[in-house]
């Protein structure tokens, strides 16, 4: 017997979109950090994407905890003005 | 006097003690779905996995002799079959998974209906958008490429730290993590080399092409014509001359259309002159961009009005001269640019190869 597919709801293609929309915007957040710096990159991906703590990061590469706190706020700073800078030039559409 | 602690700006961020930071959870928010998962292997279910004893005739030991010969003879033979035929293809890295976002995109002969899953695109294979279809495709380690509707989208080479596609028509919009310089997009009329970024690449049926970045930078080159895109500026691409000088989008509408005739039209000194005159005086600071990319571009003659136009713009940093800038000297060059804070010009210099060389089997 052959499938019949349910039309896709208003609701469920919404929050297709929404997923889609925000799968993409942590693509672009995720292509900015692994963009920055090399000292900054490393415990910004172990913080944000891990979830590991400062202290937790600096066991783990060996670095001093003024070390990492120094990185992760230079990294963060970095990549709040890159993605400001991103989002202002978001309205640009594909030709 | 007791001294009492005084909470810091950054301590969520250092370990989530005092205020919680609204931006950084938004980031650990999104970013938290890379997270690994999957927990470690413990070592003590692998202990567990022990051989499991076997007690051996003296008859069975012979035979597996036996055995074990036939197979390590079939086994050579295979190997020697399989090296003597093979052939590189380039695809030996992981693959570039496509998926349907609309419509029935194709790869080869496969279509893509809304009830199919992740397919390969192989070395050589082209996935196709009509005009109602939409796909994507993500290599984990690389990045995610979006295919607008229209397009033909080919894969190159696929190798370790070499990835490479030819957009042979159509829009992709690419959002690359790989590390710069590994990720390029062929097109008719110049190469794009990712510089850590995210850019839109758009090439119409002539071959002709834009490029636009939205965060980063990308380099755009073919036959040793460079230009360097960062974020918020566009650059323009035509066969049989290559990508144009690049430009922020927000420069004047008569800045913007003597760029285009400059760089595409324009046959005579004299036309070049005029326009040229038009986008010294029409170019503000941002344009320091176009200019700095002009110099290079323009006769020995008009160089030090470029120049001169430029340093009234950005005052050149310590250690570039008038003279080192108008005889290209490279370094020189190099420094200006990264003075502008467009991006270090040395992630391009390190990571440059020569991209500008197509494939010998895309040839």
């Amino acid at each position: 017997m052959e499938k019949v597919t349910e039309p896709v709801s208003e609701n469920q293609a919404g929050s297709r979109t929404t997923n889609h929309a925000s799968e993409q915007e942590a693509d672009m957040i995720l292509a900015a950090v692994r963009a920055l710096p090399e000292p900054y990159r490393e415990p910004l991906i172990l913080r944000l994407v891990e979830g590991m703590t400062g202290p937790e990061i600096a066991e783990r590469t060996g670095l001093t905890h003024g070390s990492v706190r120094v990185n992760l706020f230079r990294g963060m700073r970095l990549l709040r003005e890159r993605l400001d800078k991103a989002a202002g030039s978001q309205g640009l559409s594909a030709t | 006097m007791s001294e009492k602690k005084q909470p810091m700006k950054d301590d969520y961020l250092w370990d989530r003690s005092g205020e919680p930071d609204p931006e950084v959870q938004k980031l650990e928010t999104a970013l938290g779905r890379y997270r690994q998962n999957q927990p470690a292997p413990s070592f003590e279910k692998i202990a567990d996995i022990r051989p499991v004893k076997q007690h051996w005739s003296f008859l069975s030991l012979r035979w597996s002799y036996q055995l074990g010969a036939v197979a390590a003879i079939i086994l050579l033979a295979a190997a020697v079959f399989l090296v003597l035929r093979s052939k590189p293809t380039g695809n030996i890295g992981p693959s570039w998974a496509v998926a349907r976002l609309e419509g029935t995109p194709r790869v080869g002969w496969h279509s893509l209906s809304e009830k199919s899953g992740p397919i390969d695109l192989q070395i050589g294979q082209t996935l196709v958008t009509d005009s109602s279809s939409r796909a994507s495709i993500t290599l984990d380690e690389t990045g995610r490429v979006e295919v607008d509707a229209g397009s033909r989208l080919r894969l190159v080479t696929n190798g370790p730290g070499r990835k490479r596609l030819s957009l042979e028509r159509g829009t992709i919009h690419a959002t690359i993590w790989a590390p710069p310089g590994e990720f390029v997009v062929d097109t008719p009329s110049a190469v794009a080399v990712d510089l850590g970024c995210v850019y839109t690449l758009h090439v119409d049926d002539s071959g002709a092409g834009l490029l636009r970045t939205t965060m980063g930078w990308v380099g755009f080159k073919l036959n040793g014509h460079e230009s360097f895109i960062p974020a918020g500026a566009v650059c323009k691409t035509q066969p049989k001359i290559g990508p144009g000088t690049p430009y922020f989008e927000d420069a004047s509408a008569s800045f913007r259309d003597a760029l285009s005739k400059f760089d595409f039209a324009a046959t005579t000194p004299e036309e070049r002159n005029a326009l040229l005159g038009i986008l010294l005086v029409d170019a503000r600071k941002n344009d320091a961009l176009t200019l700095w990319h002009l110099l290079s571009r323009v006769s020995e003659a008009d160089r030090p009005g470029v120049y001169d136009r430029l340093a009234s713009l950005a005052p050149a940093p310590a250690g570039v001269t008038r003279e080192g800038i108008l005889r290209l000297d490279r370094p020189m060059l190099d420094a200006w640019w990264s003075s502008f804070g467009f991006g270090d010009i040395y992630l391009w210099r390190t990571y440059e190869r020569d991209w500008s060389q197509r494939p010998a089997a895309d040839r």
